[in-house]
């Protein structure tokens, strides 16, 4: 069962911006982290699938249900905090979780409290009055006490110091072990994601580049130096993703390896010189070269 | 859900309410002491307030508008400098969020209304009127609850349309001006802007109670 | 030979433009734009002549009957405003109704400029009837509105003339026939809400014999001392200090007693503190309440203090008079209602209820 799904998702702003037919299928119960550069259009994908702007054409499902129409069952359902703060700042803590509380039929103040003295939230305090942190705390205080089937977080821990954002991972992962809560996390903090999500999803200038578990994400992506490599190489057993000329040799970018596809060279006539493990962060900025390469961007 | 909206809403636009509350109480008691001299002397005051009446009566249905206009844009303040993110992200049918915006900013009118009638009441009982000259508290009171539940509909409307919504608002009335600009230019009789207030402001005209006799002593 | 021939070829061609400079052809030629000229000028006199008669036809004048009413206007009205001019101003001395008919009968009304008036009244048989003028001109966009209530107002002036000098004096040029009886009727109730005069604003409060003062209407033995204040009269008088008069100085100075005497012996302030319009409401209000047979006994009677003419014509005491017309000009004086009808709370409801559903239904919110 999907909790979150898009067919051919296609959103339109002005001349220089449009997400293309974007097939998302975030599955049940996963922690999927929504990845992609500044301007990749990670923010209004979400605000796509929450009704809070209309696609184009295509369709929304989220939860079971179809997004406009039913959004606010959806909703209902799902806990939401935006890249930017949106909470009335001239109430405080207190009146802003009552606020809050009134509008989710579950909302749980007694899991609220408890994650106000957690936080070490100023109660009385106006909102106005509150750093970034306390801010960014609120917030992930507010969806969790919905107790939502759905978490969508946009950047949640963008401009926080890392205490904070421990905490608020912290209170995240918590959160997630009690139950099977499908969370979906945008951020282009990779190495954020790396920690606490399942699976990966990667936009790149409207498009979704790839979609796919993390491990794999982690695991597969390699750089190799080949020479002596054919032009043309047939079918191989990894994903070549970029292959780049060098004076003296070649630079490949691939997807799926595995140690004993060292013999495919063998067998091709070329040399495998070296094989260069890559951390997500790498990974990810390879693939993102190899996405705008191939689309001749 | 609507307590807490109107909680939300009374925190913000307490001091408005305070400010208005006071000023609606003031202006009946204005028209009683109008021209206090004239009471000091040991003249009649009969006719200062009927003047005062009169005079003050004019204000009354300005300080309707105003009250409609600060309500009215207070309603949606909050929402529009969140650029209504959070209201959107609510699990509630739209037009329900609508409803109980719409319903928390009219409730709170209700203290300038009700201080306006207080402060008739009390300026009624204040004087002793002669025979032929009587005082219309509860009707003056009424008619200005009426026309600042229609403001504030207007302007809570204009807050939250669209910016095509508004510039068609705008165009039309630009076009109005432009209309009877080109029938000057013509030699003709300037109608149009005319004629249209016309039949806003006189009956069935939307806006028609604001028109009305807005005196708190009368015959 | 061959030359001869071009000296002569030559010759023959400059006699060509010399022979048109003949001083002879030239008197001919300036004899003809003289006559030109000449006729030019006899058609402007003519043009102008024209136009002389034309203003002199205009103005005069073609008699229009109506029912009781004559009428002398200009031959440029052409004659179906005439005829509705004249509709009109019968039907508005129908309505006033205070003109007795008779009096109107033995009435012309002529129009200011008819330059034909004793041809025209002695061909029409009107030479004997009273002639009340009535300034108006006829212009290319005609207002006979306008002109039909002048003809009433010039018909009611000629019929006040022949009142007694106290109901002449009183009214001054305000004899009741108005043309906008709403506003008249405002007007009459705003002049005496806002009196500063003692007197008027006793009579606002309903006390006494206040509303005779302010009109005017009572005994009048001393009516500077008795519809004014001292400090009212030095007001009024304030005004004519520039005069060199040393009672007026005096009352200027201070002294009360100066300031009535001068008032009396000079008429510098109205005796009656009340306006002509406010005065002009009771003739009305008399009417409207007691009829028009009324204000003309009223008139006829030439005896007593004005308020009591007007009592005993109307059949009720002095102090019931004033009552009436004090609740009269109250009422007349405000037209619209105060209380909120049914159809203005409608109104205001299904406007919010239009807005609101318009709010549900915003893009923005869609």
């Amino acid at each position: 069962m999907l909790a979150i799904e898009t067919n051919d998702l296609t959103y339109r702003a002005g001349k220089d911006f449009e997400l293309r037919e974007l097939c998302l299928k975030v599955r049940e119960g996963a922690i999927y982290g929504f990845l992609g550069p500044n301007g990749a259009g990670k923010t209004t994908t979400i605000r796509l699938l929450l009704g809070l702007q209309r696609a184009n054409s295509g369709r929304i499902s989220v939860l079971g249900h179809d997004v406009p129409r039913h959004v606010h069952r959806a909703l209902a359902e799902t806990g939401y905090v935006p890249e930017r703060p949106h909470l009335y700042p001239y109430l405080t803590v207190g009146e802003a979780i009552r606020y809050h509380g009134a509008f989710w039929k579950g909302f749980d103040h007694g899991y609220a409290g408890e994650l106000i003295e957690m936080f070490g939230m100023p109660e009385h305090q106006r909102l106005a009055r509150l750093s970034k942190g306390e801010m960014g705390k609120l917030h992930m205080l507010l969806v969790l006490a919905q107790r939502p089937k759905l978490l969508v977080l946009d950047e949640p821990t963008d401009g926080l110091d890392p205490v904070v954002r421990r905490d608020v991972l912290t209170a995240l992962l918590d959160f997630c072990s009690q139950g099977s809560t499908t969370v979906f996390i945008s951020s282009h903090l990779v190495h954020e994601l790396e920690r606490i999500c399942d699976w990966v999803g990667v936009l790149d200038r409207g498009r979704l580049v790839t979609e796919l578990p993390m491990h794999s994400f982690k695991q597969g992506i390699k750089r190799l130096r080949v020479s002596r490599a054919p032009s043309l190489l047939g079918d191989t057993p990894f994903v070549l993703l970029l292959r780049e000329q060098t004076p003296f040799d070649e630079i490949w970018v691939v997807r799926g390896w595995q140690a004993p596809m060292t013999q495919w060279f063998e067998g091709a006539g070329a040399e495998l010189k070296e094989v260069v493990d890559l951390d997500l962060e790498e990974g990810f900025v390879e693939m993102l070269r190899a996405s705008r390469s191939t689309s001749g961007l | 859900m609507f307590g807490q909206v109107l909680r939300a809403q009374w925190k913000y636009s307490r001091a408005a309410v305070a400010v208005f509350t006071v000023l609606c109480f003031a202006a009946p008691l204005a028209t009683v002491y109008y021209r206090p001299g004239e009471v000091r002397t040991g003249g009649v005051p009969v006719s200062s307030w009927l003047l005062g009446a009169e005079r003050v009566g004019a204000a009354i249905p300005v300080l309707a508008l105003l009250l409609g206009v600060v309500f009215g844009l207070g309603a949606w303040a909050p929402d529009t400098a969140g650029r209504h993110v959070y209201a959107l992200a609510m699990p509630v049918p739209r037009w329900h969020y609508v409803l109980l915006r719409f319903g928390a900013g009219a409730a709170l009118t209700t203290f300038p209304v009700g201080s306006l009638v207080a402060g008739c009441l009390i300026a009624a009982a204040a004087v002793t009127l002669p025979e032929g000259v009587h005082a219309y508290p509860v009707q003056l009171g009424l008619r200005f609850g009426f026309a600042v539940l229609v403001c504030f509909a207007l302007i809570f409307t204009l807050a939250i349309a669209t910016r095509r919504a508004v510039l068609g608002v705008l165009g039309v009335l630009g076009g109005m001006v432009m209309a009877d600009v080109l029938l000057g230019a013509a030699g003709q009789e300037s109608v149009v802007t005319e004629t249209m207030f016309r039949l806003l402001t006189t009956w069935p005209g939307p806006l028609s109670i604001l028109i009305g006799r807005w005196a708190l002593f009368d015959v | 030979m061959s030359r001869a021939a071009s000296i002569a070829a030559a010759a023959l061609l400059l006699a060509v433009p010399l022979a048109a400079q003949r001083p002879a052809a030239n008197r001919v030629r300036l004899q003809e734009l003289l006559t030109r000229a000449e006729s030019l000028v006899a058609a402007d006199s003519l043009r102008n002549e024209g136009e002389r008669l034309t203003q002199v036809n205009r103005r005069q004048a073609t008699v229009w009957r109506g029912r009781t009413l004559a009428v002398l206007l200009w031959n440029a009205v052409p004659p179906a405003p005439a005829r509705a001019i004249v509709a009109g101003a019968e039907s508005l001395l129908t309505a006033f109704a205070v003109v007795p008919e008779p009096v109107q009968g033995r009435l012309v009304v002529v129009q200011e400029g008819v330059t034909n008036r004793a041809q025209a009244l002695g061909e029409h048989g009107l030479a004997g009837r009273d002639v009340a003028v009535m300034e108006w001109f006829w212009s290319d966009r005609p207002d006979t509105a306008n002109a039909a209530w002048l003809i009433a107002r010039a018909a009611t002036r000629a019929y006040a003339t022949g009142l007694a000098p106290a109901w002449q004096a009183w009214l001054k040029d305000e004899y009741g026939l108005v043309w906008t009886p709403e506003r008249e009727g405002l007007a009459a109730m705003r002049s005496l809400a806002e009196t500063d005069i003692a007197v008027g604003q006793a009579c606002l409060a309903g006390r006494g014999r206040s509303c005779e003062l302010w009109l005017g209407i009572d005994e009048g033995a001393n009516p500077y001392a008795e519809r004014y204040t001292p400090a009212e009269l030095r007001r009024g008088l304030t005004r004519l200090s520039w005069m060199q008069a040393p009672e007026l100085a005096a009352c200027t100075g201070g002294d009360d007693v100066a300031c009535v005497r001068y008032a009396a012996r000079e008429r510098a302030v109205e005796p009656a503190p009340a306006p002509p319009l406010a005065r002009a409401s009771l003739v009305r209000a008399v009417r409207d309440l007691f009829g028009a047979a009324a204000v003309q006994a009223a008139f006829a009677d030439t005896a007593g203090p004005l308020a009591a003419r007007l009592a005993a014509a109307a059949g009720v005491s002095r102090d019931s008079l004033m009552t009436a017309w004090r609740g009269w000009v109250l009422r007349r004086g405000r037209p619209d209602r105060v209380r909120l009808g049914a159809g203005e709370v409608l109104t205001s409801v299904l406007a919010a209820a239009a807005c609101l559903a318009l709010a549900m239904r915003s893009g923005r919110w869609r």
